[in-house]
C-alpha cells in the first residue's frame, strides 16, 4: 500500500524553520485572510473538510500545519514528512463557476502555482508530471490531493499541497527531492507558503476570468516530457509515444511514431523513467 | 469544435438547467436544446411519481396478497415495479472511479439498509485525480447499492437506489 508513498519515515530532530504567525500576513485579496497554523494534524485536508462541515468557511481559508501523522496522498497512499521540515497546507476554494467536466482546471492552477513556486525559491527548471505533480529533474519535490465537494453546481475545494523543502534523506526509490536538495540551501518555510499562497489567488483569478485557454497553453508549456518521444506503459505493455496534449476533462493524448493517438485517464497510464 | 468539445457542452447545457443554448463561430453553428427538463431541474435525479403515492401502493399491497392466489400473474408481476418506481436513484455527476470507502480499508460510507440524510457523503468519484465527494440529495434508505466498488462509471450512471419513504 505504501508504494506509492511520497518520503521516507526518517524521524530526525524537529526543525522548525518557521516564525511563528504572528504577522502572517499575505499579499493577496482573499486567500489566506483566514489562516490557521496548526502544530500537528491528521492531516490538513481533513481537517479543512471537517470545518467545512461544522462551520461556514470564508473562500480562501489557508490551513498549514507543521506535522502531519496521517497525512495522505492518492486513494490508500500515506504522505510522509518529517516534522517542521517541509510545507503541507490546504486552501478552500468555492466557487459556482465550474461544471463538473470543468473542475480539472483546479488542478491545472494549483500545479501551475505550486511549479512556479518551487522555481522562484530553488532557481531551478521545474515541471509538472500530468496531472499535478511537480518535478525538479525527474524527481517529485510535491504532490497534491485535491478534494471536491459538490452541492448542485456549488463546488468546495479542498487543495492539499505538500511541498518537499528543508528534507534531505528519501528513499531511492521514491524518486523524490526537496527544495533545499537541489538549492544547496535551507529555505524558510513560511516565505514559502506565502509565495504559493499567492501565485495560488493569481492563477485562481484566471478561472474567476475565465481564462481557461491561457491557463491550458501554460500548463502544457510547463509540462514535463511534452511532445518528447518515451516510454509508457499501459495495461502492462510498454510502448513509445509522445504526449501531445491534455484535454480540458485532464485526459492526456499520447500519439505513437506511426501517428495512433490514444486518450487516457489518470492510472491508465504509467510513465517509464 | 472538437467532437469532445461538443460532448463536454451538451453535458454542460444538460447539467446547467439551461433550455437552449446557440453557438456561432466563423464557418460553425450549433444549437442545443434541453427540452422541459426546466420543470424537474431541482429534483433531477428524483423520479417519484407523487409523495401521495407511496402510502397507497404499501396499503395496496396486503389488500391485494388474499386476491393473488386466484389470479396471480397480474398484481404479483405489477407490484414490483410500482415498488421500484417509487425508489430514487442517485445518479454520478461526472465520469470516473467509483469509490465506496474513503480509503481501502475503511468502513464504506454507506451500505444497503442504511438510512441516509440529505447532504450526508455517500461514495467518491476519482476523476483525474480530483476526489470528488459525492453528498445524497434526498434523505431514505439505501436498498441497493448498483456499482461495486473501485470500478469505473459514466456521467448520469445509476449508483444507488435509495427509498424515501
Amino acid at each position: 500500500m505504501l508504494s506509492k508513498c511520497n518520503q521516507l519515515i526518517n524521524y530526525k530532530p524537529t526543525l522548525h524553520i518557521f516564525s511563528k504567525s504572528e504577522g502572517m500576513q499575505f499579499n493577496t485579496v482573499f486567500t489566506g485572510k483566514n489562516y490557521i497554523e496548526l502544530d500537528s494534524v491528521d492531516s490538513t485536508n481533513n481537517y479543512a473538510a471537517n470545518l467545512i462541515n461544522t462551520t461556514k468557511v470564508p473562500d480562501g481559508t489557508v490551513i498549514m500545519a507543521h506535522y502531519q501523522h496521517s497525512g495522505r496522498g492518492q486513494m490508500g497512499n500515506e504522505w510522509l514528512s518529517n516534522p517542521g521540515e517541509n510545507l503541507m497546507c490546504s486552501i478552500i476554494y468555492r466557487t459556482n463557476q465550474l461544471a463538473a467536466t470543468e473542475s480539472f482546471v483546479i488542478s491545472k492552477i494549483a500545479a501551475i502555482a505550486v511549479k512556479e513556486t518551487v522555481e522562484e525559491i530553488t532557481n531551478q527548471h521545474t515541471l509538472i508530471k500530468w496531472p499535478n505533480d511537480i518535478y525538479i529533474e525527474q524527481k517529485k519535490v510535491s504532490g497534491m490531493l485535491i478534494e471536491n465537494q459538490w452541492q448542485g453546481n456549488q463546488l468546495t475545494t479542498i487543495i492539499g499541497i505538500g511541498i518537499n523543502i528543508n528534507q534531505t534523506e528519501f528513499d531511492q526509490e521514491l524518486r523524490a527531492t526537496s527544495c533545499s536538495l537541489v538549492s544547496g540551501k535551507t529555505h524558510q518555510i513560511d516565505t514559502v507558503l506565502k509565495t504559493l499562497v499567492q501565485n495560488l489567488e493569481h492563477y485562481y483569478n484566471w478561472i474567476r476570468g475565465k481564462k481557461h485557454i491561457d491557463l491550458n497553453m501554460l500548463y502544457k508549456d510547463n509540462l514535463l516530457f511534452f511532445e518528447e518521444n518515451r516510454k509508457y506503459k499501459s495495461n502492462d505493455v510498454t510502448f513509445k509515444a509522445a504526449i501531445t496534449d491534455v484535454l480540458n476533462t485532464g485526459h492526456i493524448e499520447l500519439t505513437k511514431s506511426n501517428g495512433e493517438k490514444q486518450l487516457y485517464a489518470f492510472k491508465e497510464i504509467e510513465f517509464v523513467f | 469544435m472538437k467532437l469532445t468539445e461538443i460532448q463536454e457542452l451538451i453535458k454542460f447545457v444538460a447539467k446547467s438547467g439551461v433550455e437552449e443554448v446557440e453557438i456561432e463561430q466563423k464557418d460553425f453553428k450549433i444549437s442545443i436544446k434541453a427540452e422541459s427538463k426546466k420543470k424537474s431541474k431541482d429534483k433531477e435525479t428524483v423520479y417519484i411519481q407523487q409523495p401521495a403515492a407511496a402510502p397507497q401502493i404499501q396499503a395496496a399491497a396486503p389488500a391485494a396478497a388474499p386476491v393473488a392466489p386466484a389470479a396471480p400473474a397480474a398484481p404479483v408481476a405489477s407490484a414490483p415495479v410500482e415498488e421500484s418506481n417509487n425508489y430514487i436513484e442517485i445518479k454520478a455527476q461526472m465520469i470516473g472511479t467509483f469509490y465506496r470507502k474513503p480509503s481501502p480499508d475503511a468502513k464504506p460510507f454507506v451500505e444497503v439498509g442504511d438510512s441516509i440524510k440529505a447532504g450526508q457523503e455517500i461514495c467518491i468519484i476519482e476523476a483525474m485525480k480530483l476526489y470528488n465527494k459525492i453528498e445524497s440529495e434526498v434523505s431514505g434508505k439505501i436498498v441497493k447499492v448498483l456499482v461495486d466498488d473501485m470500478s469505473p462509471v459514466e456521467f448520469d450512471q445509476p449508483l444507488f437506489l435509495v427509498d424515501p419513504s
